[in-house]
């Protein structure tokens, strides 16, 4: 068995003068979730949809489970569950009719089909539609549907695409659960626009731009590298410009953002240089000019500042 | 192959449009039959039977018509829809999606084509012994029914490959039959050598005729099925170029 999930080299894309993919390389290890984050536009789904030998790419190598997507195709097919964006459905079948006729589709041997089929109607809450016509269904139900569809095979790798989107905040979060539960049975590759659900599920993030990886690691390391890095929020009762001029002659200060409030009170945001923790210091020197503070919060970069910081336009 | 074939078979039997064509079909059917009925009566033809009911236009016509409706939605709809995404990432090949669903409109005309051969045993009941109405004939028809279902059913599957517009398809398949059928009627006009043999070779009505005298030949499921082929060849082949261009 192939210790890699999936390994992508050099892969290039190029649609009609237009370049979606520019030399992207990266790999998934077995039973990792891996996030995939990126503009619109920034190649996520055309990289998907290479990965299922959807589609055919202009040059590079791009194996799943060990088998080329383009030689080895159907033994790709065999192993992926696939969601894309706009689920697939054949809206006039019942639920458990659809799921049934892909099950079959898919090569899951006649005595094992209805267990499967159970068994995903379980795992995405379908119990109780599972009767009903699918173009009746709520759009909350047709992506769970889609995401049955999806691991009723018991595919080893799974490949979402924005499988949270047109849900409400109640329905994302269930799904959310869904594919936590799915994780100890597939390798997962998931793209999104919601950091805050990428964060919480993924093991590792790639941020995609213009058919390019800007960043590759946790989500916790890419927090750590983003060049806003974190900065410190704090309440002083002090006189603004004061405050303002002893917080900047602080070493490791990268800037000091005051916001004046009722009463003598002043809420100041500081930034720090990459790398400083300036809590003990700013401690120091508001004992030190005898400012009583009434809060000092350390505020982390979120994937989101991230995001925003690796994807800007005006990056070079 | 056949899993792609049984859910297109059970779309198609839940679908209005099966009913109505059936319907369509029978009435046509129907008052041919009534019209041979009628003419029969106490006349003498040189005309077999089998030639006078199974050539007349109403019955040839509604072939070119039928499949044409059946086909067009195929890949269409599945293209129209975005469900050939879904269709194209499980693994089966594109040949296994063309040939399911050819398989399944081939199907379907049959189950069209089945009721009429009720006609037959009413015909001979009114007959009696007057006219003779020898089976071979009638199976030669059918024969020849069958080879056009797969003829004109691979052109419409070839011609919904190529668009996501179910009339474009409809449109593209009807002219397409329409050219195969009618050019066949350039023997009547005496042609030269080489543009008869080839009008004979192709003459669908010809086809039809002779069959309904009782005679058959190799020519006839050569040049049906290997055309079939060809078209359903293409078909795949637009496909392929169309995932390539997605």
């Amino acid at each position: 068995m192939c210790a890699l999930m999936v390994e992508v080299r050099d892969l290039v894309k190029n649609y009609a003068g237009v370049k979606a993919l520019r030399g992207l390389s990266f790999t998934v290890d077995r039973g990792e979730i891996l996030g995939l984050l990126g503009p619109n536009g920034a190649g996520k789904s055309t990289t998907m949809r290479i990965l299922t030998s959807y589609i055919p790419f202009t040059s590079g190598e791009v194996r799943v489970a060990g088998y080329c997507v383009i030689r080895d195709s159907l033994e790709v097919r065999r192993r992926i569950g696939y969601m894309p964006e706009q689920v697939p459905l054949y809206k006039e079948m019942r639920v458990e009719e659809f799921l049934t006729f892909r099950a079959r589709l898919k090569g899951v041997r006649p005595r094992r089909v209805r267990a499967r089929v159970e068994d995903a109607i379980a795992l995405c809450h379908l119990g109780d539609v599972s009767r009903r016509i699918i173009g009746t269904l709520s759009k909350g139900f047709q992506q769970r549907v889609g995401l049955a569809d999806a691991i009723v095979h018991q595919p080893e790798l799974l490949i979402l695409d924005e499988p949270t989107i047109g849900f409400d905040p109640a329905q994302a979060r269930q799904f959310r659960e869904t594919i936590r539960g799915l994780r100890s049975r597939h390798t997962i590759i998931l793209s999104s626009h919601i950091l805050s659900e990428v964060e919480a599920i993924c093991s590792r993030v790639l941020i995609m731009r213009k058919g390019r990886i800007e960043a590759s690691d946790t989500s916790e390391n890419l927090k750590r590298l983003a060049a806003s890095g974190s900065s410190l929020r704090l309440e002083v009762k002090a006189p603004v410009e004061e405050l303002v001029q002893a917080l900047r002659a602080l070493p490791g200060v990268e800037d000091v953002e005051p916001q004046p409030m009722s009463e003598g009170w002043c809420s100041v945001t500081l930034l720090e240089q990459r790398g400083m923790d300036l809590a003990a210091s700013v401690g120091e020197l508001l004992i030190s000019k005898r400012w009583p503070p009434r809060l000092l919060n350390r505020q982390q970069a979120t994937l989101e500042d991230v995001f925003v910081e690796m994807t800007h336009e005006d990056r070079a | 192959m056949f899993v792609i074939m049984q859910r297109e078979l059970a779309m198609y039997f839940r679908s209005l449009l099966v009913y109505g064509l059936g319907f369509f079909f029978l009435l046509m059917t129907g008052v041919t039959f009534f019209f041979v009925v009628n003419a029969l009566q106490g006349q003498s033809s040189e005309y077999s039977v089998t030639q006078f009911f199974f050539q007349i236009p109403f019955l040839w016509f509604a072939q070119l018509i039928i499949m044409p409706l059946l086909t067009m939605r195929v890949f269409s709809e599945e293209y129209r829809l975005g469900t050939f995404e879904g269709l194209m990432t499980a693994p089966v090949t594109e040949w296994d999606a063309v040939l399911g669903k050819f398989l399944a409109c081939l199907v379907v005309y049959a189950a069209l084509l089945a009721p009429t051969v009720l006609y037959v045993p009413i015909l001979r009941l009114i007959l009696l012994d007057n006219t003779p109405l020898e089976n071979g004939p009638v199976w030669a028809v059918y024969w020849i029914y069958l080879l056009w279902g797969t003829f004109y059913g691979a052109i419409g599957v070839f011609a919904s490959a190529i668009t996501r517009s179910q009339l474009l398809s409809f449109i593209t398949s009807f002219a397409i039959s329409c050219v195969f059928f009618f050019v066949g009627f350039v023997i009547y006009f005496e042609p030269p050598g080489w543009l008869r043999l080839l009008g004979h070779y192709i003459s669908a009505y010809e086809h039809l005729d002779l069959a309904a005298q009782g005679l058959l030949s190799t020519q006839q499921p050569v040049f049906y099925l290997s055309v079939a082929v060809l078209f359903l060849l293409m078909a795949q082949q637009f496909i392929l170029n169309r995932r390539g261009r997605s």
